[in-house]
């Protein structure tokens, strides 16, 4: 094993002394029920839990991260809109390509912040530093924009049934690509030509077929809503998305480099197509101000595609890579749906960040 | 000297498939104690145990190395372990046992009739019912991987250990993923495969295990056996076993 100048015990100690100056630390059971995180992060996360199951085939795993348990905790608390801070530093468990299943996270979750702008400048600074306790000073930093891409989305010449597929697949660049084909050169149409033109009799139809296979016609897909769909394939096929939507798209996707930079090309690009985006701008250059001052050293890269491919996050997210490998080393972001996708009556905005203990300390052994 | 284990399919049609196949090579295979006996022997190979077992067991016992060469198929390897794959070289095809995993869906979904309407509907399945569009399936691992690369990611499974093809009559989820010889069950089901809809194409195979303890005497004996169904697959296999 490499040597390296680090007290690793005392980096852990200094950290989560660092954690609680801003957070109460808390230590969520590390057995929790499976459903909370297919229930919001469906298949994808499947492959990664770590699952067993109880006598009565209640499906439980082991916390794949803190951040889910604690917005459930909170949740239950009863204490929903109140301010909240907390941190975390423990085991976290996962089925991965490579290293061990078991390690280290810390991290801070921030619900119903005062001022969500703020607490991801502290929270984005956290990491930073905390990447710096172990030596790692010049992280590369990986911002994204969620709010950016959907109000370009919200204001884009596009039918609105595109819209929320087309935001289901940000941050998953190839079926995001092979979506944008697909509008921008549809299919030849290959529904049968025989079946009947009016919606009426087509629903009658879908409805007397589903009748026949057994299918219930209360729950799972209803026949409306499948001639509702076979119409506007129909349509697509017949009448592309204007060229410019897709081309639009395209180009703003595309837009990955040095963040001032980039942040003047989707500037430009929305002077260029008439789609205002002043205010999401506004922020981000906001944002990037404040780290060329706060964090002159460290560089900042935009990429306006970037983002966890889950629907949770509104607002900037980030990622730490170490400088050299490129691996990541912390990541965090603005969350303001999670606490109402799980069943908060209201929006709570929400900051976290989330930080791989044993990658830093990787890290510094090399 | 340690001997070979070779593990076939216990019973039905698979096992008699094996059976044949193997004495075609010119390796018939006795089970002395009858059906209700689980060891077997080959007449032209003494120092090979044959083990019968039922072909899922045999693919878990192949990753696991617990038994060094079975016939089982393609799919119940990745089924048993999400990179089982990598712990075993599929040494033949037998040219029985053909089965396609597939993607089946109701025939009244008269817009899906690929892979990327089933994308769009599991997006908008979730934007309309506030749920996840549900998938029934024993094959937890392919499904999964399949629909990532299409991109599909607004979906859940449903473990299904029988009469997957019902689960859409019964409510249980809104499409399956199975395996399918002749696509009858899925007729008879009203249920249809997308035209890119195949997973994957298996057979019954001769296979291999990395994982097994390879001595010297069993590589030998390996060798032996293989060159029967082919000269030159012996060498060929063991030189992937050990690559």
């Amino acid at each position: 094993m490499a040597k390296t100048e680090i007290d690793f015990d005392a980096a852990r100690a200094e950290l989560s002394s660092r954690i609680a100056a801003v957070a109460e630390l808390v230590s969520p059971d590390i057995l929790q029920p499976a459903d909370l995180f297919f229930d919001l992060a469906g298949e994808d996360i499947g492959r990664r839990l770590m699952l067993t199951s109880g006598p009565d085939g209640t499906a439980y795993c082991l916390r794949p991260d803190f951040t889910l348990p604690i917005a459930a905790q909170y949740l239950a608390s009863g204490e929903v809109g109140q301010t909240k801070s907390f941190g975390y530093l423990g085991p976290v468990f996962r089925q991965r390509d490579y290293g061990p299943f078991e390690f280290d996270q810390a991290g801070l979750e921030f619900l119903a912040p005062i001022n969500s702008d703020k607490t991801f400048t502290e929270t984005m600074h956290f990491a930073i530093e905390a990447c710096a306790l172990y030596g790692e000073t010049m992280p590369r930093l990986h911002l994204g924009a969620v709010d950016l891409f959907e109000t370009l989305l919200a204001k884009i010449d596009l039918p609105d049934v595109w819209r929320p597929r087309v935001r289901d697949r940000f941050g998953h660049d190839a079926a995001m690509g092979r979506l944008l084909d697909r509008l921008a050169v549809p299919d030849q149409f290959d529904g049968a030509d025989d079946l009947p033109q009016s919606d009426d009799e087509l629903t009658k139809m879908v409805a007397a077929d589903m009748e026949a296979a057994g299918l219930s016609p209360y729950s799972g897909r209803q026949a409306e809503e499948i001639v509702a769909r076979y119409r506007e394939k129909q349509m697509l096929a017949k009448a592309a998305v204007p060229a410019k939507t897709v081309r639009i798209l395209r180009e703003f996707l595309s837009i990955a480099g040095p963040a001032h930079e980039q942040a003047f090309r989707v500037a430009a690009l929305a002077k260029k197509v008439g789609i205002d985006l002043e205010e999401p701008l506004e922020k981000l250059m906001g944002r990037l101000t404040e780290l060329k001052a706060a964090a002159p050293k460290i560089e900042v890269e935009f990429d306006a595609g970037f983002s966890p491919r889950l629907d949770y996050y509104t607002g900037h997210v980030f990622e730490l890579t170490a400088n050299k490998t490129g691996e990541v080393l912390a990541s965090g972001g603005q969350y303001d749906r999670l606490l109402e996708r799980m069943g908060a009556s209201d929006r709570v905005s929400a900051v976290g960040c989330a930080i791989w203990l044993d990658r830093l300390e990787q890290g510094a052994m090399r | 000297m340690s001997s070979l284990l070779l593990a076939v399919p216990s019973k039905g049609r698979l096992e008699q498939d094996t059976r044949d196949a193997f004495e075609k090579a010119g390796l018939k295979i006795d089970r002395p104690g009858g059906a209700r006996s689980y060891l077997g022997t080959i007449e032209a190979l003494p120092e090979v145990t044959v083990r019968f077992l039922s072909a899922s067991e045999i693919a878990r016992e192949l990753i696991s190395g617990k038994i060094d060469l079975g016939v089982t198929g393609e799919d119940l390897i990745h089924e048993a372990a999400e990179t089982g794959i990598n712990q075993v070289v599929i040494a033949k095809p037998l040219n029985f046992g053909q089965a396609d995993v597939v993607v089946a869906l109701p025939n009244s979904w008269i817009d899906v009739t690929a892979m990327r309407d089933l994308a769009d509907v599991a997006s908008d399945f979730r934007h309309r019912h506030g749920q996840w569009l549900r998938v029934a399936t024993k094959y937890v691992n392919l499904t999964r991987r399949y629909f990532s690369t299409h991109g599909i990611a607004e979906y859940r499974i449903v473990e299904s250990l029988g009469a997957t093809e019902a689960a859409p009559a019964s409510g249980a989820a809104e499409l399956i993923v199975d395996i399918t010889s002749s696509g009858s069950t899925l007729r008879a089901n009203e249920l249809k495969v997308p035209e890119d809809g195949v997973i994957l194409k298996s057979e019954a195979n001769l296979v291999a295990s990395k994982t097994a303890n390879w001595s010297e005497d069993k590589k030998a004996q390996l060798q032996a056996l293989l060159d029967h169904f082919r000269s030159g697959l012996g060498d060929a296999t063991v030189s992937e076993l050990t690559a």
